[in-house]
């Protein structure tokens, strides 16, 4: 579950997109090559359309916010059709109901593998990718023009809940993301209007004369 | 009629049968040797024992395999790589598929099996904060669900599971079945197995398993621990121990027979005689009881040795002799001798206690079979002239008290004297786990699974016990309110996972209740009908991964186990009369005090018993005389234990038992002896050498139940043996 969860928040800048591309077949070697692809800006904000359909075909569409905060955590808020939100931070693993009010709570400052989840939000570090590639297999494709990355991800072990994860990028922003779940269904996000801002570097605040 | 001087055939017939018998019943059966400590309690014990004696098996299974490395990717992998390379006999009690069986029966039983927190929803009538909670479940981009949200959607099965007391260790994650956890800045992967059954019931095989697992875990540096790994280190060191110190033994032994007997033919003879005999008890042993515990293993098949005193005292006596018969007088004492052995483990039987009658059975008939063996075959397989080194060495041993008038009084006056100490000083130790002191890797290893696991301050054990399965987990759900009000943590109980059927079926309606109420919102489909409870036996039929757990359940009487640390917090379970703290190794040791009071006291009536046959065959001045040196030897063991400050334990009451019947047969002999003969005395002095080189060196192994018993009979039968000659003459002729 929270691999699952490392795995689909920490790959982060955002894009729009329109349907499913092929699953990529090229296995990733090169992590240093793979991290040029997405953005490293300290602070992104976007909008997200997800559709997901339940294995029994019941379709659930809803609309929301995504927040990315480097160092500190993310937010995914739900506001269509209902409002609820999950926040990752170091610390915690918090999913909130309409009213604000915590409905589960998993912490991951005392459990071993949760430490990673914090630690993964502050730099995507190759020896992240290395621990996912023990439970996935790490496939990509790119484009001719070299601006899009498909990125693939399907699990090694049966028991997964998870069965397989795809990922657009398009100029260092992820575009989509599919997953397919064995409890959940098929996921479908669409990101929007994508934002992100910049650290302003310390020479900025120097008055030049 | 039977001529037992002879060696007539039906007597040889007796013996054979016996032997193919026995032969017979150990290839059918083998030989099934308990270890566990728990199979010692009598099998009539308390409610607290035998709601125990299942956890306690359980626990006798399970090993824990302890890796230790520097990240958490590091020692899963490490954890990974070894599970895949595991003996036959050992599986993992939680792997992946062990965990989705006991998923799939929990989520037939989702409608009814409720957390805490939504069971107290749910009675608040707070509907509307389940609804919600249901809605963030289905529209999160990643629910955190355990099942299928069609089949689940308001993630009552999976709050059961996460939200569970028992699935939620503190410094505890699983990932992939192994248990991942950080302590002094280092990880810890923790992989538990559980042994098979046959393997656990058989000592080699127990070893062998083991020591494929130990090489196993010595190419990544794990550590392992658990009940099966004390056993086995145990067992190995005490069979290192007594290889090298049987090698000493035997070459003792040879290099006596050589000296004295010029050849060793008679030694080949005495051995061929103790291994029949030994097998023939073996074969009763396991007729009778069905299998054996290890440690009257240990001292029934010592005890046969006490048979090879008559043989030496045939071999002596024949020497010279060309008729090979047994002289009337040597046999007579002989089976005095033995009656008087046989007299004293018989009273075993009388305790009722599973361990000493099975002693009692390998001991009674491995000196009647060696009787038997010797009666039927000697006579007619040593017609034949054996030199004798005559050593006058024997007759100095002694020589001096022989010769004082007011002999017979001096073995008394020192048992008196003795006996007096002992009363003074003399301090006892029943407590079984002084008697074993595994080795520092071993403990290291105990000790760093016991702080992963929250348990470094020990366990309380807790017996609830009811009128009705269903009472007993009334009453454990009854508690789990007090400790938690008492503040008390990470406790162990199986109705965390298998509430009462009255709680199901009150949770049934609840859900029922709540489901028609959001129909539209949440679409859940629930039975019409209450589908029944789920039972805690119904659970372990599905997962092997909670064995340990279920083996708390004992239907009316079930164990709850909570961390030592919260021991004073449990105070306020004072006035509760349904549950009671057990102290488990209190329990034993209460018993183990009972066994060694019932023994001496025992001893004591033999003592008297055989004062009484005594006088009945030679006369009461005869039996003073024979039983004084016995009362002392057995005296100085109490004795010098006393003078030491080493508590008494057990084992050196069962050794007492060997003394009395050894140093019986060196007196009997030494009083039968007239001032011409030399014969008695070196048959006793060679008696007394083979015994100590068989039993005395056990006073040098590191094993404390055999360590105790060596050095008891080393004392006891050296002072008896000294104190024979006191009793020179004292059988008129």
């Amino acid at each position: 579950m929270k691999k699952f969860v490392i795995c689909l928040l920490s790959l982060f800048p955002l894009l729009l997109a329109q349907g499913m591309p092929e699953f990529p077949e090229n296995r990733v070697n090169d992590y240093e090559s793979l991290r040029a692809w997405f953005d490293d800006a300290p602070h992104t904000l976007a909008e997200f359309e997800m559709t997901r359909t339940t294995p029994s075909g019941r379709k659930l569409k809803s609309r929301g916010t995504f927040e990315f905060r480097r160092g500190v955590g993310m937010m995914w808020r739900t506001e269509f059709p209902v409002r609820n939100a999950m926040v990752i931070s170091s610390e915690w693993l918090t999913n909130y109901d309409a009213r604000g009010r915590v409905i589960r709570q998993l912490s991951v400052s005392g459990a071993p593998s949760s430490r990673f989840t914090g630690a993964f939000m502050q730099e995507l570090k190759p020896e992240y990718i290395r621990q996912m590639e023990r439970s996935f297999t790490m496939t990509s494709r790119s484009n001719a023009q070299a601006d899009t990355l498909v990125l693939g991800l399907k699990s090694k072990h049966e028991a997964s809940d998870l069965r397989w994860l795809l990922l657009v990028v398009k100029n260092r922003t992820l575009e989509q993301v599919f997953y397919e779940s064995a409890r959940q269904g098929r996921t479908h996000v669409i990101f929007r209007n994508v934002r992100h801002s910049q650290m302003i570097p310390e020479q900025g605040f120097k008055l030049i004369p | 009629m039977i001529k037992l001087n002879q060696g007539g055939v039906v007597l040889r017939v007796v013996a054979g049968i016996l032997l193919l018998g026995a032969v017979l019943v150990l290839s059918l059966r083998g030989v099934r040797v308990q270890t566990n400590l728990y199979d010692l309690l009598p099998s009539g014990g308390g409610d607290a024992v035998r709601s125990l004696e299942r956890m306690a098996e359980a626990g006798s299974r399970q090993v824990n395999v302890l890796l230790k490395g520097e990240s958490e990717e590091v020692v899963l992998d490490s954890a990974l790589a070894l599970c895949e390379k595991l003996p036959p006999a050992l599986s993992r009690m939680t792997d992946d598929k062990a965990l989705a069986r006991m998923s799939a029966v929990l989520q037939a039983y989702r409608f009814q099996l409720l957390s805490a927190r939504h069971r107290e929803l749910l009675r608040q009538g707070n509907t509307e904060a389940l609804r919600d909670e249901a809605l963030t479940n289905l529209y999160s981009f990643v629910p955190l669900a355990l099942y299928p949200v069609d089949d689940d959607p308001y993630g009552f099965a999976t709050s059961f599971l996460l939200e569970s007391p028992l699935l939620n260790k503190k410094n505890l994650e699983l990932h992939q079945g192994i248990m991942l956890g950080r302590l002094d800045d280092s990880w810890y992967a923790c992989i538990p197995l559980m042994i098979a059954e046959e393997t656990a019931a058989s000592l080699s095989l127990l070893q062998q398993e083991m020591s494929q697992l130990a090489e196993l875990c010595g190419q990544t540096g794990a550590l392992l621990c658990g009940a099966p790994v004390h056993t086995w280190k145990a067992s190995s060191s005490s069979q290192r121990a007594m290889g090298g110190l049987s090698v000493v033994s035997v070459l003792l032994v040879v290099a006596l027979f050589l000296g004295v007997f010029v050849s060793l033919r008679g030694m080949f003879i005495m051995v061929l005689t103790l291994a029949a005999s030994g097998v023939i008890s073996l074969g009763i042993a396991m007729l009778l009881h069905g299998n054996v515990h290890i440690l009257a293993l240990v001292f029934g098949c010592s005890l046969v040795g006490i048979s090879s005193d008559y043989m030496v005292h045939y071999l002596v006596a024949h020497h010279e002799d060309t008729d090979a018969r047994i002289a009337l007088p040597l046999l007579r004492a002989l089976l005095l001798g033995m009656l008087t052995s046989v007299l004293g483990y018989s009273t075993f039987y009388l305790t009722g206690v599973g361990l000493l009658a099975q002693i009692a059975t390998v001991s009674v008939s491995g000196l009647l079979s060696a009787m038997l063996l010797i009666v039927a075959f000697y006579p007619r397989v040593y017609a034949r002239h054996l030199p004798v080194r005559l050593t006058s060495g024997a007759l100095l041993v002694g020589a001096c008290i022989s010769r004082w008038r007011f002999r017979m009084l001096l073995p008394w006056l020192l048992a008196g004297v003795m006996l007096g100490l002992s009363f003074w000083k003399l301090a006892v130790c029943d407590d079984l786990r002084g008697f074993y002191r595994p080795d520092a890797e071993l403990m290291e290893a105990e000790k760093q699974f016991a702080r992963l696991t929250g348990m470094e301050q020990g366990v309380v054990t807790l017996v609830v016990s009811g009128e009705s399965a269903e009472e007993n987990l009334q009453r454990q759900e009854m508690l789990a309110h007090m400790l938690e009000q008492a503040g008390v943590e990470n406790y162990t109980s199986v109705a965390s996972l298998v509430p009462s059927a009255r709680r199901q079926r009150e949770n049934f309606e609840m859900v029922r209740e709540l489901v028609a109420a959001h129909a539209d919102e949440v679409p859940l489909r629930v039975p019409d009908e209450w589908p029944g409870a789920l039972l805690p036996d119904e659970l372990l039929k599905a997962s092997s991964s909670l064995s340990s757990l279920i083996a708390l359940w004992n239907g009316n009487h079930s164990v709850v186990l909570v961390p030592g640390k919260y021991r004073a917090r449990l105070a306020v379970l004072d006035s509760v009369p349904w549950v009671a703290a057990v102290d488990r190794f209190a329990e034993l040791k209460n018993e183990i005090g009972k066994w060694r009071e019932q023994l001496m006291l025992l001893l004591g009536v033999v003592g008297v018993v055989v004062l009484a046959l005594l006088s009945y065959c030679y006369g009461f001045r005869a039996a003073l005389g024979i039983c004084g040196p016995v009362l002392a030897g057995i005296s100085c063991v109490f004795g010098v234990l006393a003078a030491f400050g080493v508590p008494l334990t057990l084992f050196h009451v069962l050794a007492c038992y060997l003394i009395l019947g050894l140093g019986c047969d060196y007196a009997i002999f030494r009083a039968s002896q007239q001032d011409s003969q030399t014969l008695p005395a070196l048959a006793v002095g060679i008696s007394f050498l083979t015994s100590w080189a068989m039993f005395g060196v056990l006073a040098f192994t590191s094993f404390s139940v055999t360590c105790d018993m060596g050095l008891a009979v080393s004392i006891g039968l050296t002072v008896a043996y000294v104190l024979s000659p006191a009793a020179r003459g004292a059988i008129k002729h």
